[in-house]
């Protein structure tokens, strides 16, 4: 069973809030989850590398060219808040 | 003749001949979405203007005598998780309801270059998140054959539209059935390439290591049309792989027309879908026809066995929500997307958008996710799923070895009713055995119809080796010819 302090934990990672009334129902689905998912530890799976990529010809690194994609007018044209050109936030520091 | 009802090989027949307009069939299939679409809501968003002044131009070049591309102003319908320059882009996600992308993903801008039109962008689950379309914020797509029923998931705006006439082609993405299983409730072929086969540049990535584009279309020469001008290497891409920059596959049509390429196919057929999950025995009648056809063709039929299937669909889920929830975490509400009104710090800020802006299913990937990467559950989940996933693609390279196409159901379920509650319990997340094994091994998948349940459509998926994606074409097309 996973405990209320661990879902609030895991959402305060993935900054989400999880309302009171969205908390029981979560914790059943998430018990669920955990169940269905737990059966995978019956594989053995003893020297048996992990999987991350299934093509082997995948290029990892890119070379360190420059190049403009979009202007930076078309990269702030998404934001609520801009300043000077630059995405504006709230101060963070003192 | 209504132009609508033609496949797209043959809409892109009568162009060239000059038989019928660029133009005219771009304002048939504006006037059948008019007709069609506030009932079955296939389109988020949609390009009329700009396609109707693009037909005009394809007109023109095929009056000068130019060269044409292979879609040849045929409409096509794309996914709203593929960014479209001046056209938005929201992910069916109240997260990007408003967000135009500044730039186009590599395949749209293969489809203009290869002179398809752009109709609309299409309805899906959010982030591509679902197997219905129902978790889209701008609500749920009703499947044309009967409107009761769900069209598949998520790409189920792109299936929908193909199956109602709406669009000649269109675009989906696929992370673990998102084409096959919307193809398959929707009576239409959908192709998913070999990973590496399509460029995913401007996808919006759900779960990098299995997402792929995919394609639907009427028939398997449909959608082997659109796929072939979607398909080669791209640099902006790092999973997009040389292989891909292979020959046309449409060229098994122009070769020897109406040869038998089953004769001789060797086939594969997995016990574990048969022993683990018995499908609805009338759904299981339709799979043994189609099996029957395969066998009365001259393919060699065996059972053979993929032991690591039966984990298929919780390694899918373990690493399909590790990925998603680490993709999500680039919605902060700062460079785009929704931003709370009400914060008063930069966590606030963060969290009051992300909650307000994100749905439910979202929501429980990303926590599931995050629980699965986090402490010692990313050695006990995350990497013990990585390496079950190397021992399903090993299984999978040993059938390989000695049988060209794997076959089963594409999905063993028909199609479910609108707001069933299957759409959100875990019996949901097990379906995903059936197609999500093609995302974890990167193989090519299609899935074509083969009979109908109660009036609603079954569909058989076919599974090739990764790059062997013409012997799927093969055995499509092969299928079609002998029951045809």
């Amino acid at each position: 069973m996973i405990s209320k302090d661990q879902v609030l934990h895991i959402a305060n990672i993935a900054k989400l809030r999880i309302t009171d009334e969205e908390l029981e129902p979560f914790m059943e689905k998430f018990d669920q989850i955990i169940e269905f998912v737990d059966r995978i530890r019956e594989v053995d799976t003893e020297d048996v590398e992990p999987l991350y990529q299934v093509n082997e010809d995948n290029e990892l690194l890119e070379y360190n060219e420059t190049n403009q994609m979009i202007s930076r007018q078309e990269a702030l044209q998404n934001t609520q808040e801009q300043k000077y050109g630059y995405f504006k936030i709230l101060k963070v520091v003192e | 003749m209504d132009i609508t009802s033609l496949k797209a090989w043959e809409m892109k027949e009568k162009i060239i001949k000059k038989e019928i307009s660029c133009k005219e069939v771009i304002q048939a299939h504006i006037k059948k979405i008019e007709e069609e679409d506030s009932e079955i809501n296939a389109f988020i968003s949609l390009n009329k203007e700009e396609a109707l002044r693009k037909s005009e131009k394809i007109d023109e070049k095929i009056k000068k005598g130019e060269g044409i591309g292979l879609l040849s102003g045929l409409p096509i319908g794309i996914k709203d998780n593929i960014a479209s320059k001046d056209l938005k882009t929201t992910c069916g996600s109240k997260m990007l309801d408003k967000y135009i992308s500044p730039f186009n993903a590599t395949v749209v801008e293969k489809i203009i270059n290869n002179d398809g039109i752009i109709i609309g962008k299409t309805n899906m689950d959010e982030f591509a998140l679902g197997d219905s379309t129902e978790t889209s914020y701008f609500g749920p797509t009703k499947n044309p054959i009967n409107k009761n029923v769900v069209p598949g998931g998520s790409s189920g705006g792109s299936a929908a539209a193909v199956a109602a006439n709406m669009v000649a082609l269109s675009l989906g993405t696929d992370t673990g059935g998102s084409v096959r299983q919307p193809a398959s409730f929707c009576g239409i072929v959908g192709i998913k390439p070999s990973y590496g086969m399509i460029s995913r540049y401007g996808v919006i990535p759900m779960a990098d290591t299995l997402d792929h584009v995919g394609v639907f279309g009427r028939d398997v020469r449909d959608a082997t049309l659109i796929l072939d001008s979607l398909k080669g290497y791209d640099k902006k891409d790092s999973t997009s792989s040389k292989m891909s920059n292979s020959e046309a596959f449409s060229i098994v049509f122009e070769e020897d027309k109406g040869r038998n390429y089953l004769d001789g196919m060797k086939v594969a057929i997995p016990r574990e879908y048969i022993d683990l999950v018995p499908a609805d025995k009338k759904v299981q009648e339709q799979f043994d026809k189609a099996i029957k056809v395969f066998e009365k063709s001259g393919a060699k039929i065996e059972i053979v066995s993929i032991p690591h299937l039966k984990y298929a669909a919780e390694v899918y889920y373990i690493i399909m929500s590790c990925e998603v929830s680490s993709n999500m975490a680039r919605y902060d509400g700062i460079a785009f997307g929704h931003r709370a009104e009400e914060y008063e710090t930069l966590d606030e800020l963060y969290i009051n958008s992300r909650t307000e802006a994100f749905g439910k299913e979202a929501k429980t990937r990303i926590l599931a996710g995050t629980y699965a990467l986090t402490g010692s559950k990313n050695a006990e989940l995350y990497q013990k799923a990585m390496k079950v996933r190397r021992l399903l693609k090993e299984d999978y390279d040993k059938v390989f070895a000695s049988h060209d196409v794997v076959l089963s159901l594409s999905s063993k379920e028909l199609p479910f009713e609108l707001n069933s509650i299957k759409k959100t319990s875990i019996e949901s997340y097990k379906l995903n055995m059936y197609s999500a094994p093609a995302n974890l091994a990167g193989l090519c998948a299609m899935s074509i119809p083969i009979g109908e349940v109660d009036g609603l459509p079954v569909g058989m998926e076919i599974t090739g080796d990764r790059f062997k994606d013409r012997t799927i074409i093969k055995a499509g097309i092969g299928y079609e010819r002998a029951v045809l």
